[in-house]
């Protein structure tokens, strides 16, 4: 009997699922918009891995969560693994390049690098509290740009005379890019010009003092514009990988972690009915100390399943009114 | 008499030598309440935005003890003015201004203990002059300076011995927290990351209890010169002093400070940068109240040092 493993990636914009079977090979994925809100985006996203699935009930042996909102889905799934997604990122590229050394990672709302060796990762920088030079910064001037995200790429490769684009600050790069729109500069310029600056404010912010080493793998939301690989290229003046699957390496990490922590091989009782279930969160303070956590109580078919957000245990002993 | 201590910044590098020299000398010592959000907000309400986290925090304490005054009779509240030390070492400037500061914000009695060597005002003359103001005599005076001195050198060794005897006994992942003891000591601030790493099964040491920094001879060893020869900032020697002595001990070191310390981002940036073949893990902290990010990496970092330990142990089996 094939047992079957299920990873997902609930990150601030997108909502990345991946079956895997036993030999850690994908057997379905879905991705799709987080939109504010992870609990229906989980629910959906199992759903439409449920219609994808080539067969049917497979067994299932473990499910992992990672990404912003690994805790609030882990709970809600029944999660056997929860884990922050830069481990995730680093196991689910390894299963695909074994001979990696760097990550470059951007995503919707932040950006990391990752450096590992002979497969293990000995280094990571994320960025701080600053977004600049992440997917959320390339969406919102697509639109300033009248410009649809997924054409972003193609059109910035037609330039042959990319703008200068200040890339120290996203608040800088865009009065940059209204200024240099209003002398005349072409879209597609303007468009090259700002994947330069995004991979410019990337390395400024992230890569200090460290040694980028081949193999180079790009990943994350932002790695599906062309236009940023080939910055990429030539500022770090080498060859970057980007996967088909690049923006499941997280979801396919976890469900790689997700069958290496059920040790004894027990089936996971997970159900894919997911959608018909009624999950509730609750704010609640807690009245411990002069602290007033906010802790989040989650209730499944009305019963309270787990609570969470407390600078301490406190919170623990602190009973919520029902909803 | 009844002196009030903010339980804040120089409380937690002498936790002992300020009160135990009040209570020789007859005086009641009352502590503020432990940091919480309130002793944040209020202090953010009383500071420039330019003062640093900590500094923001001192604040908040004073302001707990100025409101608790009136109903519990304090008569002081005593902030140092520490600056100068021998050697001529110094200390961050925040500490000095500390005194000033809180007389022009707060309208209540303080009483100051002025350390600055470079104008002639040493330890021993500070703590007389101290005495005077508070109507003791001479003799009493010295009695109680002699004798709170060694008990919180007493306090630094039973420190120090406690922590070599759980380092070498532990069979933890050890990490070493290179921070002033007024961030980890804290219970808003330091609390959380320690307990949070508690839950993980790791030890946590810290970087100020050293062999170094408690010798009275400044002569000997001084190890914090092999990371860089011209520090002058006290607090900071006595951190580098610790990395340097600690290294081959810990599995990883955390530097964790608070925004914006001007020290601090000069010397932990030079510690990474010359402390090499250790993980290393830089954590600033600020008044953000979400502690996501921080535990994100903090469970990568940990992550990290498990599969290189994990490493290490499968290329010892194959020897």
């Amino acid at each position: 009997m094939d047992k079957y493993y299920i990873g997902i990636d609930i990150g601030s914009i997108s909502t990345k699922a991946v079956m895997i079977n036993q030999d850690r090979k994908i057997i379905a994925s879905e991705y799709l918009w987080t939109e504010g809100n992870p609990i229906e985006a989980t629910k959906k996203v199992i759903t439409k891995l449920k219609e994808k699935m080539p067969i049917k009930n497979p067994k299932i042996y473990g499910v992992g969560t990672t990404g912003s909102a690994r805790n609030l889905v882990g709970s809600v799934v029944g999660a056997n693994i929860i884990k922050n997604e830069i481990t995730a990122h680093a196991i689910g590229t390894l299963s695909i390049y074994p001979d990696v050394r760097t990550i470059l990672e951007i995503g919707g709302q932040d950006s990391k690098i990752i450096i590992l060796n002979q497969g293990i990762v000995v280094d990571y920088a994320m960025n701080t509290l600053c977004a600049a030079g992440t997917g959320a910064f390339l969406s919102s001037q697509s639109k300033r740009l009248g410009i649809d995200i997924s054409d972003m790429g193609d059109i910035a490769l037609s330039s042959k005379n990319p703008s200068k684009i200040a890339a120290r600050c996203t608040v800088f790069a865009e009065s940059d890019l209204v200024h240099k729109a209003q002398i005349g500069h072409k879209k597609e310029d303007l468009v090259a010009g700002l994947c330069n600056s995004v991979v410019k404010n990337y390395l400024n912010n992230l890569s200090r003092g460290k040694k980028i080493k081949d193999r180079v793998v790009f990943q994350g939301g932002v790695s599906k514009n062309k236009g940023v690989i080939k910055a990429f290229e030539n500022e770090l003046d080498t060859q970057i990988f980007v996967d088909e699957n690049s923006h499941l390496m997280g979801a396919l990490g976890i469900a790689i972690l997700s069958q290496k922590a059920n040790k004894e091989e027990k089936e996971l009782a997970f159900d894919f009915n997911i959608q018909d279930i009624d999950f509730k969160t609750l704010g609640v303070e807690c009245k411990g100390c002069s602290n007033n956590c906010e802790i989040v109580y989650i209730y499944k078919n009305g019963n309270v399943i787990d609570k969470m957000g407390g600078r301490c245990e406190k919170f623990n002993l602190v009973e919520a009114k029902s909803s | 008499m009844k002196i009030g201590i903010p339980k804040a910044l120089y409380y937690y590098e002498y936790p002992i030598l300020f009160k135990s020299f009040f209570e020789a000398l007859g005086i009641e010592v009352v502590l503020s309440d432990d940091t919480n959000k309130k002793t944040l907000e209020e202090g953010i309400s009383k500071s420039i935005d330019e003062e640093c986290l900590a500094s923001k925090i001192f604040l908040g304490h004073v302001n707990n003890l100025v409101s608790r005054m009136q109903s519990e009779s304090i008569d002081y509240i005593f902030v140092p003015r520490l600056c100068t030390f021998k050697d001529k070492k110094t200390i961050c400037v925040k500490f000095y201004a500390l005194y000033d500061i809180c007389n022009n914000i707060f309208n209540a009695n303080f009483i100051t203990l002025n350390i600055d060597y470079e104008k002639g005002e040493n330890e021993l003359k500070s703590f007389m002059c101290l005495g005077k103001k508070l109507g003791k005599g001479v003799r009493e005076t010295f009695i109680a300076y002699t004798s709170a001195k060694k008990r919180q050198k007493e306090y630094e060794i039973f420190r120090l011995t406690k922590q070599m005897k759980e380092m070498r006994t532990t069979n933890n992942m050890k990490i070493l927290l290179v921070s002033h003891p007024y961030i980890y000591n804290d219970r808003y601030l330091g609390d959380t990351i320690k307990g949070y790493l508690k839950k993980l099964g790791i030890d946590v040491f810290f970087a100020d209890i050293n062999c170094s920094s408690i010798q009275r001879s400044e002569s000997k060893k001084m190890r914090y010169k092999n990371i860089s020869k011209s520090i002058y900032w006290k607090q900071s020697i006595h951190l580098l002093n610790g990395v340097e002595e600690y290294l081959r001990c810990v599995d990883g070191i955390i530097y964790l400070s608070v925004f914006p310390c001007g020290t601090d981002s000069l010397v932990n940036e030079l510690a990474i940068r010359k402390v090499k073949d250790i993980p290393s893990l830089n954590i600033i902290l600020d008044e953000e109240d979400g502690m996501a990010g921080i535990y994100t990496r903090l469970e990568s970092f940990i992550d990290i040092l498990e599969s290189k330990i994990e490493r290490s142990e499968i290329e010892y089996a194959k020897r």
